[in-house]
């Protein structure tokens, strides 16, 4: 089959045609899509096989609500969104409803003699600092400055305002730039 | 501009911590990619069941939404069915009979025998 590109064709008009039964629809969707819920998943859980779950199980549930999509209900990446982050908070919860203790402490003074290995430290670093910030604002933070989601959309998402999104944003950076304040040299970064 | 180097100056340093975590993950690892796929090849191929079903569904619900419609006097519509039918069935059989005697009529003849009447007259006479 020739290369058929689908770089002008929007995220609805793309699950219409997997729902229409287009072979190189879903591949496409894919593509745009479970990238970043891996992202974002596994900023939330800071377990990446969970996100890897967690990833699967949203694309499924795109798969299945494709035939019955309205068109211009909701932007298919907001719905995606809120989907993948109902999915965390519940793997979230049944985590804090089984023990605490089991989970085991984060490791954070891996060696940072190579780039990659110190790149990784980096991102281990913010995952854990996330991981500590209370549910809703590590979801706003993530989904606004990650992955670039604008505040309306966050709202949507979370069900809430936008007021409240800014605020639940405002106060994550907050938190954040206070729990890195002092780390920022030992990560190879100028203060 | 303007707009990103304020956004700069509100993430405080932050935004290093945020590049790097948009690199991260960039690509799925190709047993997710696969996993992935057999889901979205093995929904499609149910999309035609599930359509077939669908119209089935959808028209049992129209039955039920003509049938609801009457709402309380769906018993006086029942009655008034049935006594139309049984009229109806009533006159197509009584149209029956009706032609039936006109096509074969039938004509009944007595015939007295004399002695009836002789017998008739000694029981009178003797009496």
């Amino acid at each position: 089959m020739p290369y058929e590109s689908f770089s002008k064709t929007s995220d609805e008009e793309l699950l219409a045609l997997y729902a229409a039964r287009h072979p190189n629809a879903a591949n496409e969707l894919m593509e745009r899509f479970a990238p970043r819920i891996l992202r974002l998943a596994a900023g939330i859980l800071d377990d990446f096989s969970e996100a890897e779950e967690v990833t699967q199980d949203t694309m499924l549930r795109l798969w299945q609500i494709a035939p019955d999509w309205e068109r211009g209900r909701a932007k298919v990446s907001t719905w995606l969104w809120r989907v993948a982050q109902n999915k965390c908070t519940d793997r979230l919860r049944r985590r804090r409803s089984v023990c605490l203790d089991e989970i085991p402490e984060p490791v954070d003074d891996r060696p940072g003699v190579d780039e990659v290995l110190m790149h990784k430290h980096r991102v281990q670093v913010l995952r854990e600092t996330l991981a500590g910030l209370p549910e809703r604002q590590r979801i706003a933070v993530s989904l606004r400055h990650i992955e670039g989601i604008s505040n309306p959309q966050i709202a949507e998402c979370l069900e809430t305002s936008v007021e409240a999104v800014e605020s639940l944003v405002a106060r994550g950076l907050r938190a954040l730039k206070e729990r890195l304040a002092n780390r920022r040299e030992s990560l190879g970064w100028k203060t | 501009m303007k707009k990103f180097a304020s956004r700069q100056g509100r993430l405080g340093g932050l935004e290093d911590y945020f590049k790097a975590a948009r690199a991260e993950h960039a690509k799925l690892s190709e047993s997710l990619k696969a996993s992935i796929l057999d889901d979205a090849i093995s929904v499609q191929t149910n999309f035609g069941a599930r359509t077939a079903f669908g119209v089935s569904a959808r028209q049992t619900t129209e039955r039920t939404g003509l049938l609801s419609m009457l709402g309380g006097w769906r018993p006086v519509g029942a009655f008034a069915l049935s006594t139309l039918v049984g009229v109806g069935a009533g006159l197509a059989a009584s149209d029956q009979i009706a032609s039936l005697s006109i096509a074969t009529p039938t004509t009944v003849t007595a015939n007295l025998a004399p002695d009836i009447y002789s017998g008739l007259e000694e029981i009178l006479l003797e009496g």
